[in-house]
């Protein structure tokens, strides 16, 4: 098996790092989905519901702190939901892993690599991350907390050097409120906290377990203050109008990058530098929980092997996407029900453990 | 067998390394600094690229290439096969864009599609409208800073900061053409021994319609952004004296109404000037009765000018450089969507009142 015991804090960073690159990749959608700059409400209200659930899931995980919550359906539910429980996980992960390699293999290709073949750049990605996911869950933590140290944290804080020149009273109007737009785009940004689906995994590999709850709620407090810092800062930079018209926002920021006294030729690689360790440490966490979640629903005790099964799936989704811009349209509906699912089924489990806690007493 | 199998694939993996697919050694490239762009023959562009001779370590030198291609992506494939280097544009500094072809709304816009579509192109490259032929700008020899691009892009930067002009940018252009549909543009002269820029281009719809001199400018950029704004000489005769005064701090106050498709704006604005010239030995600037009257003819000449640049925006250029449709969309939302099909009409048929106060801080050194 693979070794156990990662520290809260690491738990923390693997869940901040994935939530990141996913708030990136949803960004376009929740800034055309809402009718002027309030996305930010989604944001706020997606992170509430989402702490809301914390409490009583980290309560059920308790009871089993060795078990993921596929372990803990097994033990809470028929046998063949449990099951559909865990494949669903794979499905997510696999799927979510493929988009982040296509969005980020093209990215790399638009402003890199010219000439080099897209799928290449795929597979040199999956065969670099199978290796460091193979090497289980402690060295792929440390990969985590010291990405967001070396790589997070610096490329948040050079993104602070483009809000030069910018129009801070683009996040006006306020009033009146697109409610509709604003409950529309929930599910998206919900998505964008794919930190929450991860934690249903990484809990139990917690070496202090007590501390989870607390740091499950500040993972998402921080991941919604940079959700919204992101959502913001292409706002003032763009306008709305510009904005839903841009195909990587994000990206499109890291041009403005002026550091002053440095001189680059291409401003937008120092971010895109920053990008490739936070997207290949997301490729790796994802890898190794999607290993994780077939091993369970297989009930097999196998450590790795399924770290290199996914290479062939995965190339071959993420080489067979077609390319974003075309995919943004057809990604709200699997974000719709990838996000009505991670949050049911954790409600399923609390629903569960209460009543099965209740019939005990 | 398994350590040697380690160091094939790391022996596979630097021969096969992503990035040396793809690599142009530095002395293999062409930077492109700046670029004019004027209308050319059968919907071609003409396209005047300058580059400095940074290779053969020479700052002050450099080789203008001449082309007539249909967009960008075309002249760098011609420039390709007429030289034995690689031109990049991403050190690109300045694009100008010759009065021909700043009058052709389809133009312009292929030209921004192309830009803002490019990865390459970095949107902070300045902008600028030439006055005649973007060539002749690209072209001109300044012995004092003989490569155009770093000279023009130097000057927007300083005229930015100094707030003497809204827009330097091509990332601040296409937002403005895109939110307010209008525009003015740093326009670019050619003069005996160099280039300047005093004037502004008005762009509307895509379409160059008109120029402002500099006094309009100064004061649109004064009620666009006060705090940051200067009005640096105001030249009034008085007694048959030219008194000069310069303002070292405004402030404005603005308030916009609109009520029923009646649009309403007033500008509240106070000046605090030194005196900055007078006459020797005159005593006068001592007496308060002479400086109120200094105050008046100032308010006078400087409302008269407000009145005709106003004017002007509203019923020759149809243009609202103010951009108080934007404060209207953020801040009166519900009012603006009634009236913003016909907001031009609106904005031609609005009361807009700027009301000057001057007070005078400072006489200087003497009294």
């Amino acid at each position: 098996m693979f070794e156990k015991g990662i520290t809260p804090y690491q738990n923390v960073s693997i869940l901040i790092l994935v939530s990141f690159a996913f708030q990136t990749l949803m960004m376009p959608i929740i800034l055309s989905e809402v009718d002027g700059p309030v996305g930010w409400l989604s944001i706020i209200i997606g992170a509430i519901i989402l702490i809301l659930t914390i409490k009583p899931i980290n309560k059920i995980m308790d009871d089993y702190k060795e078990d993921t919550i596929v372990g803990i359906s097994s033990h809470l539910l028929p046998k063949y939901i449990a099951k559909s429980i865990g494949l669903y996980y794979i499905i997510l992960f696999i799927v979510a892993n493929s988009l982040l390699m296509k969005d980020f293999a093209e990215q790399i290709k638009l402003l890199m690599l010219f000439k080099t073949p897209i799928s290449f750049i795929i597979i040199t990605i999956l065969l670099t991350a199978s290796y460091a996911a193979k090497k289980g869950i402690q060295t792929i933590s440390e990969i985590a907390h010291i990405t967001v140290l070396i790589a997070l944290i610096p490329y948040l804080a050079v993104i602070i050097f483009s809000a030069y020149y910018s129009n801070y009273t683009n996040v006006f109007p306020i009033y009146p409120v697109d409610i509709e737009g604003v409950v529309k785009s929930i599910p998206n940004t919900l998505f964008g906290f794919f930190g929450y689906a991860i934690l249903m995994f990484s809990n139990s590999h917690v070496s202090k377990t007590e501390k989870n709850m607390l740091l499950n709620k500040k993972f998402i407090i921080i991941s919604m203050a940079i959700y919204i810092g992101c959502y913001i800062l292409i706002i003032i930079k763009f306008g709305m109008e510009e904005a839903v018209n841009l195909v990587w926002p994000f990206l499109s920021v890291m041009k403005f990058v002026n550091i002053p006294g440095f001189f680059f030729e291409s401003t937008e690689i120092v971010g895109m530098s920053f990008q490739i360790i936070v997207t290949f440490s997301c490729v790796c966490i994802l890898m190794y929980f999607t290993n994780l979640a077939i091993q369970e629903t297989l009930e097999t005790k196998e450590n790795g092997y399924f770290i290199f099964i996914q290479i062939p799936i995965l190339y071959i989704m993420a080489a067979a996407l077609p390319g974003m811009y075309m995919l943004y349209p057809y990604v709200k509906i699997p974000a719709y029900v990838f996000s009505g699912l991670n949050l049911l089924i954790p409600i399923l489990i609390i629903f569960k453990g209460k009543k099965k806690g209740k019939a005990r007493n | 067998m398994k350590k040697s199998l380690l160091i094939l694939v790391t022996l596979v993996l630097v021969l096969l390394l992503t990035g040396c697919w793809d690599n142009v050694e530095i002395n293999d490239r062409e930077y492109i600094f700046a670029v004019g762009i004027d209308k050319g023959e059968d919907d071609n562009f003409l396209f005047t690229a300058e580059i400095p001779k940074i290779n053969e370590g020479s700052e002050e030198e450099r080789l203008i290439y001449t082309a007539e291609s249909k967009n960008f992506s075309n002249f760098y494939n011609d420039s390709f096969l007429r030289s034995d280097k690689v031109i990049s544009d991403r050190l690109m500094q300045v694009i100008v864009i010759g009065e021909s072809t700043a009058s052709d709304p389809s133009c312009i816009k292929r030209i921004f599609d192309e830009i803002e579509r490019s990865p390459q192109i970095n949107r902070r490259v300045k902008i600028a409208v030439a006055k005649g032929d973007a060539k002749d700008i690209i072209t001109t020899e300044i012995p004092s800073n003989p490569i155009v691009g770093r000279y023009l892009s130097e000057l927007l930067v300083k005229l930015k900061k100094e707030n003497y002009q809204d827009i330097y940018t091509f990332d601040e252009a296409l937002l403005n053409f895109k939110d307010f549909n209008s525009e003015m543009i740093p326009l670019v002269e050619k003069i005996d021994d160099g280039l300047k820029i005093e004037k502004s281009a008005v762009i509307k719809n895509y379409q160059h319609i008109g120029n402002l001199s500099y006094e309009e400018n100064e004061i649109i950029m004064l009620l666009l952004d006060p705090s940051n704004s200067n009005m640096k000489s105001v030249n009034i005769k008085l007694e048959d004296s030219s008194i000069s005064l310069g303002a070292v701090s405004i402030r404005t106050i603005e308030r916009i109404d609109l009520e029923n498709s009646k649009l309403t704006a007033n500008y509240y604005v106070d000046l605090f000037c030194y005196i900055d010239s007078f006459e020797l030995g005159n005593k006068s600037l001592s007496d308060q009765k002479f400086l109120e009257q200094i105050k008046v003819t100032a308010t006078n000449q400087i409302s008269e000018q407000t009145v005709n640049t106003i004017n002007k925006l509203q019923k020759i250029y149809k243009s609202d450089l103010l951009k108080i449709k934007d404060k209207l969309y953020k801040f009166h939302k519900t009012d603006y969507d009634k009236i913003k099909d016909n907001y031009e009409q609106v904005f031609s048929d609005a009361n807009i009142n700027v009301h000057y106060s001057i007070e005078i801080k400072s006489t200087g050194l003497v009294k």
